[in-house]
Formats: structure tokens, sequence, C-alpha cells
């Protein structure tokens, strides 16, 4: 399943490939400008709600979008807004770990949302919903979020444990960056981060035998992200394997990433 | 007064005179030199006349050992160091071997018709060629001669042990001022028999050598030389490796101006640019699936491994006569480039991985040297030596860096300082008899693999190694004291040597790499690994019983040390030497020599992974037959007894040829 980021690496070399193309024909581009594809976009009586990302789609896992709401003036509403994301499994709805916060981008005002996105829309569909009570708004709109496999999920003493890769779309050569973040569930709408783990990263190439040198562990910085450093010096297979541990407590079985690239 | 200085130097001369006929001629009895070719005197009365390879002459060179590989040109080891302690040029150049795994070394690159004399200097007392821990080793080639004549030399053989037919020949031509010469060999061997008659499988090669050379005279004292040498191999079997050799093709281009008598103080003035390339191909195509699944070290996959190098450089050297002192002057400069990848494709999935082994690591290096000679009395000859050299390194190729990042952060340059210096003091005790005592201090930069290689393997101790840009200088202190007795028929050569060397290099065991159970390699980081001892014996006696008859013998022993391991250096020779009796009239050479080492049981454990290697006696009887002036036949047999032996600096105990039966024809017109 996890060879899947191996064609998310290769999409995400296609996007990159295009953009070169694009900085090419238009070398004096403002490098300021931000590039954003709509991916939703809906007018409900006065109001106009845009969501926009740098990526071309939602994504299980990290995702970082962008909502844009205004009035019929055109005037932002972003401020008076409050977010949720929610999905609908037919059975029972949940939420999944994210932030919002207000930014101002290409000089518009946009509700930035970081969500992590535990799992993709297959499982159910993902909507967001924004709400205002003084504006009386109380908006559901729906959004496709696309499987990565960069989400791992697993039981530990009855609790659930969502471990997102963070990093590693396009994994090359060398050092790379090794980032994941590890949230909880408190409540189908409550999803903690968890700060107080240890981690152990361990390569290895699988067609060789042979692992790297120089992996950093991922140590918890802030918000249950958590920063290392992976080591692949050579192209070919890799299997990264993480543990996660509380004290000298396993937390969960080891869990282990493929890449080829 | 003059005449002792001008005999001791006379070796010296033979380097800046090479095309001088009158010392050519000359037979060397010279540990540093031997002279390899007579020019076109097919039928010299001479030792060499009766050997086969740049191999078996290297033999007889009292301080050089052989590693082979299989039945492909060997690599000549002085003294127990190997070519990453040795400064190996041809004529002065530089030239760097393109097999990260060592398969090529530069002597693999030149034929033995293209070389006049080989030089080496295991004392240290000679850094007119560069200089390293070990010493230094060049070869001289063969130059046109300017004798108004036309001259063909043809010599075909045939050896049984392989299969092995060698066309070579050379041809001279001059006219006035102008010479030309033309060499080339054409090699082909298939499977060589070992001891016991036991056949050795994979193990055959093709190679092809040619040389251009021309020679002209402008003026009385300045001549102009042009020479181009290209050899070719092919699909060479490796049987203790896990790959063949594919081919290799190494091209070298030169422009030599030589200048002779331009003041009385400026004896002769040569310089040189050159250009040479090297490419190596290996890979494991060849060998059965069932081979390549099951195989200790990196099963499942087949892995081409390119490389190459990439020389160019200048030298000049001058002499000067400073009043009845002699002052030798040199400089050089050399740029070279190496590069060497890998790719490991999986022969089930058909999965491919790609690493870089040296990426395009750039190496600058600038050298000084000063030589002074000068006469103290009638009996003391003093010479001092002085050689600085700055190199440095740079990895130059983007994925090369991120591969080996985590080794070297960015420390992707390497820069060193090289200090020498030596001192040679000679004594004349009587016409026939001197002793010389060369004290010095040498130190070396880490190679280009030391310093930046990464993931190279190494089959003799089942390693991986990794290269560390930031390894101090490996520095020798060295004494070596020598004796010589000569008297018309009788000659006693003595040399007992002391190295002391500071910050040996050699792999040590790294265990960041997390590797599976059945992993069955260990990686290693260059290091500097503390000191290391180094003592030895050569003593050779050459008696010509009467005007037919004679005898050479030669014996020669070291024992060496690492001092934080307690153990034995790798590839420290064991007691081992030669003896030949010969006869020789007008037109018959005929030796019979037998060749022996003891047992090594001196062996690392630590550094690399040896075991003990027997001893082992073997017989050889070589003749050399002039039928006319035409024609002459090279005949004989060697390892007579089919003697199943290897030495100790065999790779995983690989044998020696077996029984040889050989019959070559030499054609002179």
């Amino acid at each position: 399943m996890f060879n899947s980021i191996k064609y998310v690496a290769l999409l995400l070399l296609a996007f990159s490939l295009y953009s070169c193309k694009d900085d090419d024909t238009n070398p004096v581009k403002d490098t300021d400008e931000v590039t954003l594809n709509t991916i939703v976009n809906k007018t409900s009586g006065d109001y106009t709600f845009e969501v926009v990302s740098e990526d071309k789609e939602l994504k299980e896992g990290h995702s970082v979008f962008y909502i844009r709401a205004t009035d019929n003036s055109n005037n932002s509403i972003a401020k008076d807004l409050s977010v949720n994301l929610i999905m609908d499994m037919g059975m029972m709805m949940h939420s999944t770990p994210f932030m919002t916060e207000v930014v101002t981008m290409n000089d518009k005002e946009y509700i930035k949302v970081d969500a992590t996105f535990i799992m993709a829309s297959a499982g159910g569909s993902w909507f967001i919903t924004l709400k205002s009570e003084t504006m009386a708004i109380d908006e559901r709109m729906d959004c496709t979020v696309i499987a990565t496999g960069n989400v791992k999920r697993f039981t530990f003493e009855e609790k659930s444990y969502f471990v997102t890769l963070r990093s590693l779309d396009s994994p090359k050569v060398g050092m790379n960056d090794f980032i994941v973040s590890i949230h909880t569930r408190e409540s189908m709408m409550i999803h903690p981060a968890v700060t107080d783990l240890t981690t152990e990263v361990e390569m290895l190439m699988p067609s060789m035998g042979h692992g790297s040198d120089g992996n950093v562990s991922p140590v918890h910085s802030a918000n249950g992200i958590y920063n290392g450093k992976v080591n692949f010096n050579m192209t070919g297979d890799w299997q990264i394997t993480l543990r996660l541990k509380r004290g000298d407590m396993m937390i969960g079985e080891p869990i282990i990433y493929t890449l080829d690239f | 007064m003059k005449k002792i200085l001008t005999l001791i130097l006379l070796p010296l001369s033979l380097l800046a005179d090479v095309a001088q006929d009158s010392i050519s001629k000359k037979e060397y009895k010279s540990d540093e030199i031997i002279v390899i070719d007579d020019d076109f005197n097919a039928v010299q009365k001479n030792m060499n006349t009766v050997l086969n390879s740049v191999d078996d002459l290297l033999k007889y060179n009292n301080s050089i050992d052989l590693i082979s590989r299989a039945n492909f040109a060997s690599e000549a080891i002085v003294r127990g160091y190997d070519q990453n302690r040795l400064s190996v040029t041809i004529d002065g150049m530089r030239m760097f071997s393109a097999c990260i795994d060592k398969m090529d070394p530069i002597t693999s690159y030149i034929e033995i018709e293209n070389l006049k004399a080989s030089e080496v200097s295991a004392d240290k007392s000679d850094m007119s060629h560069g200089i390293s821990v070990g010493g230094s080793m060049n070869f001289i080639t063969n130059k046109p001669l300017l004798s108004n004549d036309f001259k063909i030399v043809l010599d075909n053989q045939f050896s049984s042990a392989s299969d092995y037919y060698n066309s070579k020949g050379k041809v001279n031509y001059s006219y006035e001022n102008f010479a030309a010469l033309v060499s080339y060999s054409v090699k082909n061997a298939g499977n060589y028999s070992a001891g016991n008659s036991i056949s050795v499988n994979n193990s055959s090669f093709r190679k092809e050598n040619v040389k251009l050379n021309t020679l002209f005279k402008s003026s009385e004292n300045t001549s102009h030389g042009l020479e181009y040498i290209y050899d070719h191999s092919a699909d060479i079997g490796y049987p203790a490796l896990i790959m063949d050799t594919r081919s290799t093709d190494m091209n070298m281009i030169s422009y030599q101006l030589g200048m002779k008598n331009i003041s009385d103080l400026i004896l002769s003035w040569d310089t040189r640019v050159y250009y040479n390339s090297i490419s190596h191909l290996m890979d494991d195509y060849d060998r059965s699936d069932e081979e390549i699944m099951n195989r200790a070290v990196m099963p499942g996959m087949y892995m081409p491994m390119d490389g190459t190098t990439e020389t160019m450089g200048f030298l000049t050297k001058n002499k000067l006569l400073l009043g009845d002192d002699i002052l030798k002057l040199s400089m050089e400069v050399f740029r070279m480039n190496a590069f060497s990848d890998m790719k490991m494709e999986m022969l089930e999935t058909g999965r491919e991985m790609y690493l870089i082994n040296l990426g395009d690591i750039e190496t600058y290096s600038g050298g000084i040297y000063a030589g002074y000679f000068t006469q103290l009395n009638e009996s003391f000859l003093l010479k001092l030596n002085g050689r600085i050299d700055y190199i440095t390194r740079t990895v130059n190729n983007e994925f090369a860096r991120a591969i080996a990042e985590s080794y070297w952060g960015d420390n992707y340059t390497a820069s060193n300082l090289q200090l020498n210096t030596s001192v040679n003091l000679q004594k004349e005790f009587s016409e026939s008899q001197s002793t010389n005592l060369t004290l010095s201090r040498v130190e070396r930069a880490p190679t280009h693999l030391e310093s930046f290689g990464f993931y190279i393997y190494n089959i003799s101790d089942n390693s991986i190694y990794i290269g560390n840009p930031n390894l101090n200088k490996e520095k020798s202190y060295s004494v070596n004291l020598g004796y010589d007795y000569n008297v018309d028929d009788f000659n006693v050569k003595l040399n007992l040597y002391n190295d002391y060397i500071v910050d040996y290099i050699a792999g040590l065991k790294d265990d960041g790499v997390e590797v599976v159970e059945t992993f069955a390699q260990s990686f290693k980081l260059f290091q500097n690994i503390g000191d290391a001892n180094i003592t030895g014996i050569e003593a050779s006696l050459d008696y010509n019983i009467n005007e037919n008859f004679g005898l050479l013998t030669k014996v020669k022993y070291q024992y060496s040390q690492s001092l934080k391991y307690n153990e034995s250096l790798p590839f420290t020779p064991p007691l081992s030497g030669l003896i030949n009796f010969s006869y020789r009239s007008d037109d018959i050479v005929s030796v019979i020599s037998a060749e022996f080492a003891a047992e090594q049981n001196n062996i690392s454990k630590n550094i690399t992974i040896e075991d003990s290697t027997p001893g082992y006696v073997i017989l050889n009887w070589r003749n050399n037959y002039k039928i006319n002036d035409t024609f002459t036949v090279r005949f004989g047999v060697e390892n007579v007894f089919d003697k199943y032996y290897y030495t100790h600096f065999s790779i995983n105990n690989l044998p020696n040829l077996g029984r040889n039966l050989y019959l070559g024809l030499v054609v002179g017109l």
C-alpha cells in the first residue's frame, strides 16, 4: 500500500517539473505569489466560499488548504467563521486533527487549515463545515481526500493512535527529513497531539540486506510533530522502521514504510 | 674523484638521457634499475631475454613482490607496500587506476615491449618522480633510435598452461634527424591450469597494446618526442572474484622536449606535457544464475561497475652542475579526475539500485623537488633530497556528496602539504666495497579512495569501505643501510631497513549501519590506526663462476607490525627468494631457476583478514637459442614439477600457474 508514496512522489515530481517550466516561460514571476488551485467553490445566499490549495487535491495525511469566504460586497468574513472537518461514515461521524488561523495571501484573507486527514474519502465522505452564529452560516462543503497511505493507525491499550508521515513525498539520495505527527483519539471529535513519545528509526534496503548511517530518530518538537532524518545512500528500495516508545514501553508494533526510487 | 661521482650517478644519467645509446647497452646490476630492453639487440646475453612478461621481470628486483588476481597483470608491491603507498609513474608521468577493486594496477596498461627499464627507489633516496611512504617506482619507456636504419623485431610465443598466445613486435625507422618506433602486442589466453593440472575456470583474457613514438632532433642538443600508447583488454575472467572485467581502455599521449648541454651550468632540461585516460568496466553478466543467487556477497543481483580516471600534467626537470656538485631540480603539476559507479540489478524483480563510489573526485597536485649531490672527500658521497607536494581533492558530483553526507557532512575537500626529505651517505671503503646509509622522512596524503571512496568492496577482508576526508597524512621515518661488495665476478649486495610509520591508514569496522542477520560483509571506515613498524633484509649474490656459468641468489625477509593491534600488516612478504643457475655461450642462454617462499604465519587479522600461506619451491627452466642473426628461439618450462601453490599475496588463495611449456620465435630484421 505504501508503495503508493512512489506514485505520489512521481506526481509531485511531475508538478515540480511543470512549475519549473512555468518559471522558464515567465522568469519575472513574483515569488510571493502563491499558485492556488480551487478544490471546492460554492455560493450560498449572500456568501461565497472557496476552498483552495497549493496542491490539486486534499490528501490523506498532512494536507494544508485555505478557505476564502466573502460576502456579497466581496469582503472577507474569514474571522467570523469556525471550521470543522468531518467524515461521514454512515453509522458514525468523526473529525480529524487540524489547526486553523487566518492568513493573508496574494492580498486576500484566507482561513488556513493545517489538517491531518486520518483517512481517505474511500472510507466515507469528508466535508468541511463552516459556522457562524452571528451571521447564521451553517455551511457544509463536500470534498474528496485522496489516499496516500501516509497515515498508519493502530490501537494500543484501547486507544487509537494515528501516525502521519509528513515528509518523503519526493525522497532524494542522501539525508532526507523524516517527519511524522502522532495523534490519538479522545473522542470522535477530539484528536489531541501525542507529545511524550520517544522514537527509534531503523533503515534497511531489503534487496541489499543493509541500512545506512547517520539516521536521526524523530524527536518531538511541537503539536505532535516529530522531526528526524533518514539517509538513503543509494537509489533502490528502502524500508524505514519506526518504533514508538513511552519510557521503555513499546507503543504498538513497529511501523514500516517502504519506498522505491 | 670525479670518476666516482660519475659512476654513482650513472643510474640518474640513464633517466635523464635515456635516448643515449651508450648507456642503454650496459647491463645494470643495480637493485634500483633493471634494464629491460636492449634496443633491438635480440640476442643480448642477459637474463632478461629469457623472461616473458613485466611480471617476470619485476620479480628480479629484490624489493618487489607481485599481487596476482588471476592470469592477468599483477600489481607490484615494494617491501610490502602496495600501489596506494607507492609513487608509480611512467617516464615520470602520473597515471591512476580506474577500477576501485584494484583490478587494474598501472603495470597492467604497459607491456614489456613498451619498456626500456624500471627503476625502484625502495630506500627513498630518489624523489625526482614523486615519493610515497613505500618509495617510488618509475617505468622508462622505449624511445626511437636515431640509427639511420630500419629495424623490425617480431616475437611470437605460445604457452601451454593457458593456451596463451602472444604476438608482439616493434619497428624502428629513422632518417636523418627523425626516428619513429611502433610496437604492438596481442595476447590471447584461455583458462589456465594451476599445479597438479587443476583447471581454473573463467580465467581467460584478451589484450592488445600499441605504442607509437616519434623523435625529432631539431638541433644537436634539442629533441622533441611524441608518444602515444593505447591499451585495450577484454573479457578478463577473475575466478577469485564475483565479477569479471568486460573491457578496459587506456589512452596516453605525451610530448617531450629534451635539451642537453644548455650551458656550463645546465646539463639537461627535460619538459613533458601529458594526458591519459582509463576506462574500466566490470560486470558479472557471464556468471550463472545459480552463482549469482547463492554467492555470499550481494546475492541475487548483477552489479556492473564502471570506473574512469583522467589525468593531465606537466613536468619539467633539469640537472645543474655547480662546480663538482650536481643539483637536480624538478617541478610537476597534474590534475586527475576519478569517477566510478555501480548498478545493482535484481535478477528476480528487475528492480535497480544505483550508487556512485567515486563522485568525480578532482585532484590537483603540484610538487617541487631538489636533489643535491656532492662528494665530501675521496670516500664519502652525500645525496640530499627534498620534495614538497601540495595536493587537494574535491568531490564534484552532487549525487556522490549526498550519498555520503552522513559521513562527510559538508567536508568535500581534503588538502595536504607533503614534506619529504632524505639524506643518503655513501662511503667507499675500497674499489670493491661500499656502504650507504639513507635516512628519510616521507609522508603521503590519503589516496582519493581513502578520502572520498564510498561503499568500495574489498574481497580480501569481505568488507565495504567508506572514505574519510579527515584522515591525517601517513608518515614514515626510515633508515636503510646498504652494503655492496663487487669484484670482477662476484657481487654481494645487502640491504637492511626499518620503516617506522605514523598514522598508518587502514579500514576499521564501523557499526553505524544496520544490517540483516544474513548480511555477510562488514562496513569499514578508513582511519589512522596508530603506528606501525617494518623491518627487513634483502640480500643478493651474483657470481660468475666462469665464462659460461653463473649463479644468482636473492633472498629477502620482512617483519611488520601494527603497534596498536600487535599483528602483521597486510601483504607482509614471507622469507622468499630465488636461485638462478645459468649457462651462457655465444648462441645460448639457459637458466635454471628456483623460486621459493617460506610459510607465512605473520598475518593480519584485524586490519584485513589474511590466512597463513604454505611455503613452496618451484623450478623454471628458460632458454634462449640464437639460430642465426635473424632467428632466435625462446623456449622453456615454468613450474617444471607442476607444483600447486599460491603466494601470500594471492586473492582468495587463487593458485598460480602450473607447469607451463612455452615456445617463442623472435625474428629480427
